[in-house]
């Protein structure tokens, strides 16, 4: 990473600090990156003293990492459009902040939950904290999860530790935070999970907001398992069958997004490839930043230069 | 007024003792003398003179004469000799007395006399409420008296002597409390110990007043009167005298039973003869006029008609033992109308099946007579086989109303049955008489009929018998009940739809028969008949077995019923068309054609329903685009056979298009929708907070 994206992402950085509110400790903390880093990095000295004379240079993955957080672009080959679903999600995220609501978002795959949700969380990083559910994560390792992002020490058992986070939530309301907690792809959660998260929705419901993010298979689960009268569930279902939230069905003519692509022949073939937002990502941004070092405009060709791409091959 | 003043007020009105005008008789001492008392007893009586007395003497008061009346020169002299009169002041017993409003309401309510149906006349009412004021009143002074003596210390007064001169002399209301002061006294105690009832002389008291032991004698023959075994007068006198003996009453004879009996009839008539007998006989029935109109009102019953018929049988020895007092039992519909015999059925007892069979009788008579399966708007009947028939009675009338148990009287029928037996069976030779239960003595000579009781009908002529019976009765009434139909008012002529009847009366074997490509195959009596309906819903049940109700009257129609009775359809007997066009005849183009039409509007259905769903199911997928890579969405479309089926290629561009606009149009509502959803969440918040923080 060269000096000016460096300094770019460090002035960035401070005043994203600034704007939040965010304390650089607490920056740090989120970004997994060292306080004495992050202090450096945010005074542009780029090189630590390492003792004896010695420096150390800060690595690229710091700032990488801080770049992503602040949500720093290097280079403008995606930018974030205004999709309903975008909309949406941040609409319903505010709102449930607000009020501490507890919300279910459901969407199609690639339909930019993620995306959203990190929108969200680099506007309100003091108290937003999100946990992204792992397909083998069980509850101990979820809670596990949530203790980390809370930055406490908990007690041994799971009823003590989740005691202990409602504690962290409503104790940030108190302070004049408005606590968030975000599982991302919940529909990895399991039935203890779930049945948990009728716990915290009774111990944080007016405090925090809780937030379910996932696929409609989120949906499908809580009801399978309700159906089945798993315990906890039908509990569960009771305080959040009017929380669910469904994102609209993705655009596939993505027209936000390829209004500025002027080659028809380029934007059909570019639909024909894309099924969702993610991977109109994945195809426009490495397109868009080849087209650009390679002074040449984006043509199929490129597209499957780019991309590697054999028509007979696809799938 | 004092005993110097010749003044004296009573009865309202100015008085002037007449001691003080008479020169004998005891003249007063200060006495005017101005006539002999003879002279001016005679003035008083005169109707031609002025003079009126106020008041006879007594031992305690004084003749009086009106002072008004006297002439006025006597006037002038009585007050030139004793001053002018002066208007009198209250008196003591005046200022307490106080009308007894609650002594008035209760003589008013007082009944006496036998079952409590007299009461007091109105004078006497008066009277007793106003002795009651008084003696309030009385009573009062008296204890206020009593305080006063007690105050005077050693002074004797005799209390009751003033308490009386103040009930004497107290005429403003109309009592008549006794003048002597023990007298007075006694009742001013009873009064205080018993109240108003006191004051009610003895010839008011009640007469169910007696006294205990006239009650417990009454009571005691009563009871005898009522026990069911009904036991005879002199039975009940000789138990009652045993016990009379005692406890000393005066014993009885049979003869003061009969009158007690008599008396109490309807009392001791249940425990006699039963509440049943109670309710028919001797309570208050309700009259009821027949109806004005044929099939309104019908009832049935069952009979066992008094015709005996010979039976032969088999013993288990094989020998043929015959009997002659068998009967058979009709139940009969009869319509109250004219009571005219609609339905019947014979069987040898009643039963439910016969009770159905007289009642589809009826129901086809009624065709016959009228040209349609008309129903009766109530039928009435008796509670025999109430769960089993009861629906059947509703099904086939509007109102059905059940008999009260045991209340013989509330149908007609029964007369009716009677009149049958005395009209048409008393005339046959195998007559069996008017029934036990009838009491009657004019039984047949039952040695004659063991007699001739080789001669008796069998079973089958014994129904002809019956059957005659019931046809000279409408024969006898058929004109009238057809006429008066005719002129009844249409709202009471509902019809029994074929199928209805079919359901009710129709026979089913209990085997069942599915719908083939012919129709439904039905083999009744050994030969086969083939149903169809032209109903397009009989065709979407090809799987159900169909249970085949039919009547082997008329075998045009028949009912297919599926298990569980949720559907019915009624089917037409097959038109058989023949096979060489030359044997063809009027009709059975006709017949043909239909067919054909039915067909070719089921074709049209079943077409339509496959488009229906082909356009929902790709609204469906419009609306799903995750699904258009699944296996179902690929299945489906291609089964649509659209390169299979050139020849309606026209017919399945069109329903294309029909089928594109509608997805447009689908598409226009969802995004219409999704619009809506859209901007709602924009106005929600700025999403440029987010995107350029």
């Amino acid at each position: 990473m060269d000096q000016q994206t460096k300094m770019n992402i460090a002035r960035q950085a401070k005043q994203f600090i600034s704007k939040t509110g965010i304390s650089q400790t607490e920056l740090a903390n989120k970004t997994g990156i060292r306080t004495e880093y992050m202090s450096h990095i945010l005074n542009q000295k780029f090189n630590i003293p390492a003792g004896n004379g010695k420096t150390v240079i800060i690595a690229d993955k710091y700032f990488n990492r801080l770049a992503n957080f602040i949500g720093y672009q290097s280079d403008n080959h995606w930018d974030v459009k205004p999709t309903p679903q975008l909309t949406a999600m941040l609409a319903v995220m505010q709102e449930a902040r607000e009020y501490g609501y507890t919300r279910i978002i459901t969407g199609e795959t690639g339909a930019g939950k993620t995306f959203s949700a990190n929108l969200f969380l680099r506007k309100y990083p003091a108290d937003t904290f999100m946990i992204t559910v792992g397909s083998t994560d069980n509850l101990n390792d979820l809670i596990d999860k949530i203790i980390e992002k809370l930055n406490i020490t908990s007690g041994k058992t799971k009823s003590k530790k989740l005691r202990d986070i409602a504690n962290k939530l409503r104790q940030l309301k108190e302070d004049g935070y408005q606590p968030t907690i975000i599982f991302d792809e919940a529909e990895y959660m399991k039935q203890p999970a779930l049945a948990s998260m009728k716990y915290l929705f009774d111990a944080i419901n007016g405090y925090a907001a809780l937030l379910l993010i996932g696929t409609p298979q989120l949906t499908a689960n809580i009801d399978r398992l309700r159906r089945k009268d798993k315990p906890g569930i039908p509990q569960f279902y009771r305080r959040i069958k009017f929380g669910i939230r469904r994102l609209n069905n993705i655009d596939r003519t993505f027209k936000l997004f390829l209004n500025e692509v002027e080659n028809p022949q380029v934007r059909k073939y570019i639909r024909s490839l894309a099924d969702n937002y993610g991977e109109l990502h994945d195809i426009l941004v490495p397109v868009r930043r080849e087209a650009q070092r390679l002074q040449e405009p984006i043509t199929v060709a490129l597209i499957n230069k780019v991309l590697n791409l054999d028509t007979y091959e696809r799938f | 007024m004092s005993e110097k003043s010749p003044y004296e007020y009573t009865d309202q009105q100015l008085g002037v003792k007449i001691k003080f005008l008479t020169k004998d008789r005891k003249p007063h001492p200060q006495s005017l003398r101005l006539v002999s008392y003879r002279t001016l007893k005679a003035r008083m009586d005169s109707p031609k003179r002025p003079e009126k007395q106020l008041r006879k003497g007594g031992n305690y008061h004084e003749a009086l004469i009106v002072f008004d009346s006297l002439p006025t020169h006597w006037q002038e002299l009585l007050i030139e000799n004793f001053g002018k009169p002066q208007k009198p002041t209250r008196s003591f017993f005046d200022k307490y007395y106080q009308y007894d409003i609650d002594a008035f309401n209760f003589f008013m309510a007082y009944r006496f006399g036998k079952n409590g149906t007299k009461k007091l006349p109105e004078d006497i009412i008066r009277q007793y409420t106003a002795d009651a004021s008084v003696l309030n009143t009385l009573l009062q002074v008296k204890e206020r008296r009593k305080s006063y003596i007690r105050t005077l210390g050693n002074v004797k007064v005799d209390l009751w002597q003033s308490l009386s001169n103040d009930v004497n002399a107290f005429r403003t209301v109309p009592h008549n409390l006794p003048t002597n002061k023990d007298a007075l006294r006694k009742k001013a105690n009873k009064y205080q110990n018993n109240g108003y009832q006191s004051l009610i002389s003895g010839k008011f008291n009640n007469a169910n007043a007696l006294k205990l032991r006239q009650k417990e004698q009454l009571a005691l023959i009563d009871s005898l009167l009522l026990k069911h075994q009904n036991f005879d007068y002199q039975f009940i006198a000789d138990l009652y005298n045993a016990i009379a003996h005692h406890v000393n009453w005066p014993t009885i004879d049979a003869q003061t039973i009969a009158n007690r009996a008599k008396k109490t009839k309807l009392i001791t008539y249940a425990g006699r003869n039963g509440l049943k007998e109670l309710k028919n006989k001797q309570l208050m029935q309700v009259k009821r006029r027949p109806p004005v109109a044929p099939m309104l009102y019908w009832t049935l019953d069952g009979w066992d008609v008094e015709l005996y018929y010979q039976n032969t049988t088999q013993n288990k020895n094989g020998n043929n033992i015959t009997t002659y007092t068998n009967r058979l039992n009709i139940v009969v519909v009869l319509d109250a109308f004219n009571k005219y015999p609609v339905g019947f059925a014979i069987d040898k007892h009643e039963k439910p099946a016969v009770i159905k069979k007289a009642l589809q009788n009826a129901i086809n008579h009624v065709k016959e007579l009228f040209g349609a399966y008309y129903m009766p708007t109530q039928i009435q009947s008796d509670n025999y086989a109430k769960k089993t028939m009861t629906p059947i009675y509703k099904d086939l009338s509007m109102h059905y109303t059940p008999a009260e148990v045991g209340n013989a009287k509330s149908k007609i029928i029964e007369p009716y049955f009677k009149h049958l037996n005395k009209k048409y069976c008393q005339l046959m030779p195998n007559w069996s008489g008017f029934g036990i239960a009838s009491g009657s003595k004019k039984q047949p000579n039952a040695e004659y009929l063991q007699k001739i009781r080789h001669s008796f009908p069998t079973y089958n002529e014994n129904i002809r018998q019956i059957e005659s019976i019931i046809q000279a009765e409408r024969n006898a009434k058929q004109k009238q009940y057809i006429e008066a139909f005719k002129q009844a008012d249409e709202q009471y002529k509902k019809q029994l739809t074929a199928e209805a009847y079919l359901y009710l009366f129709g026979i089913n074997n209990g085997q069942t028969n599915r719908l083939r490509g012919e129709g439904i195959v039905k083999k009744i009596d050994g030969q086969l008949y083939t149903f169809d309906s032209f109903d397009p819903a009989f065709r979407h049940q090809p799987d159900t077995d169909w249970l085949i109700y039919y009547d082997l009257d008329n075998l045009s129609q028949a009912l297919a019923v599926s298990p569980d009775g949720s559907a019915r359809f009624l089917l037409e007997q097959k038109y058989i068309q023949p096979m060489a066009l030359v044997e063809r005849s009027e009709g059975d183009s006709e017949a043909l054609m239909r067919v054909r039409n039915y067909n070719k509007e089921l074709i049209e259905d079943i077409k339509e329903e496959i488009k229906q769903n082909h356009e929902i199911v790709e609204t469906f997928f419009i609306e799903n685009p995750q699904l258009h890579n699944t296996l179902a969405k690929h299945l489906l479309t291609d089964s649509l056979g659209q390169h299979k089926d050139h020849k309606s290629a026209a017919r399945l561009q069109a329903s294309k298009q029909a089928g594109k606009i509608a997805e447009k149009q689908t598409k226009k509502q969802v995004k219409t929708t999704a619009d809506e959803q859209i901007e709602y969440y924009a106005q929600k918040v700025d999403i440029n907070e987010f995107i350029n923080p």
